[in-house]
């Protein structure tokens, strides 16, 4: 498994995390909106935020120098990786089924 | 196991279901691809065993003779002709990491339609240590969505 994958997996792995994630997909935000949907406190919010924004989850736009009108963006590119690696597994499951079912018609026609 | 982050394959073979189940298992060093096999080390990986019964071992076996090699999982339900659930993980994780496989054999017609279910993807932390407090099953949703984003585009 990709290190990426790792990252992306691992900021996905907390509710509050996700709960920020689910908030970002219906559009951008600024961590100020952010920090007041939450009950937990603004700099925890920030840590959470920090944490998706190294996985490469979402990314932050300095509008102006205070931090709080920071505006977090959700990124694409690792939601599209993890579906692509369960394509590869996917993929590579289809293929040792294609191996089983020769060896069972080996078996069976061995048989007859 | 109903959320979508999990890898499904399917095929039918001509044979029954106590019959599938017995090739799928007995036989596994015989069919298993080795050359796909990019989980482990394909250069050492010789065959795959699978022990039969609950508590079995998945081996990718480096050495024959001695059957040493990288424990790929365990047995968790040895159902003969209708189920087959083991744990499975690659080098590199965390010993308490792990995903889950598994294969139903259904009878189809005059065959066996064998599903292979692989997920528990959201268990697989080794770059968080720390994160399984509050773990919800939320993950695989949020993934379901994304994807269904992406295919979208």
């Amino acid at each position: 498994m990709a290190n990426n994958i790792d990252a992306t997996l691992a900021a996905l792995a907390d509710p509050t995390r996700r709960r920020i994630v689910e908030l970002l997909r219906e559009r951008p935000r600024r961590a100020g909106d952010l920090a007041a949907a939450f009950e937990i406190s603004t700099p925890s919010v920030s840590r959470h935020l920090r944490v998706l924004r190294h996985s490469g989850v979402v990314t932050g736009h300095e509008v102006a120098d205070d931090a709080r009108l920071r505006v977090y963006e959700l990124q694409r590119e690792p939601f599209t990786a993890l579906g692509t690696w369960l394509d590869q597994v996917q993929a590579f499951w289809t293929d040792q089924l294609g191996a089983f079912r020769e060896h069972v018609e080996q078996a069976t026609r061995a048989e007859q | 196991m109903s959320t979508p982050a999990i890898a499904t394959a399917s095929v039918e073979v001509p044979c029954a279901p106590e019959v599938a189940f017995q090739l799928f298992t007995a036989e596994i060093g015989r069919w298993w691809k080795r050359g796909t096999n990019y989980w482990n080390d394909a250069d050492k990986g010789q065959e795959l065993r699978l022990e039969p019964g609950v508590g079995g071992r998945l081996v990718e076996v480096y050495d024959p003779e001695t059957g040493d090699g990288f424990e790929v999982g365990r047995v968790l339900a040895w159902e003969p002709g209708r189920r087959l659930v083991f744990t499975w993980r690659q080098a590199g994780w965390e010993p308490s990491e792990s995903t889950e496989v598994e294969v139903r054999f259904e009878a189809a017609g005059a065959g066996t339609r064998v599903t292979v279910e692989h997920g528990g993807w959201e268990r697989v932390r080794s770059a968080s240590p720390g994160l399984s407090d509050g773990y919800s099953h939320g993950w695989g949703e949020l993934l379901h969505f994304y994807t269904q984003d992406a295919e979208a585009r």
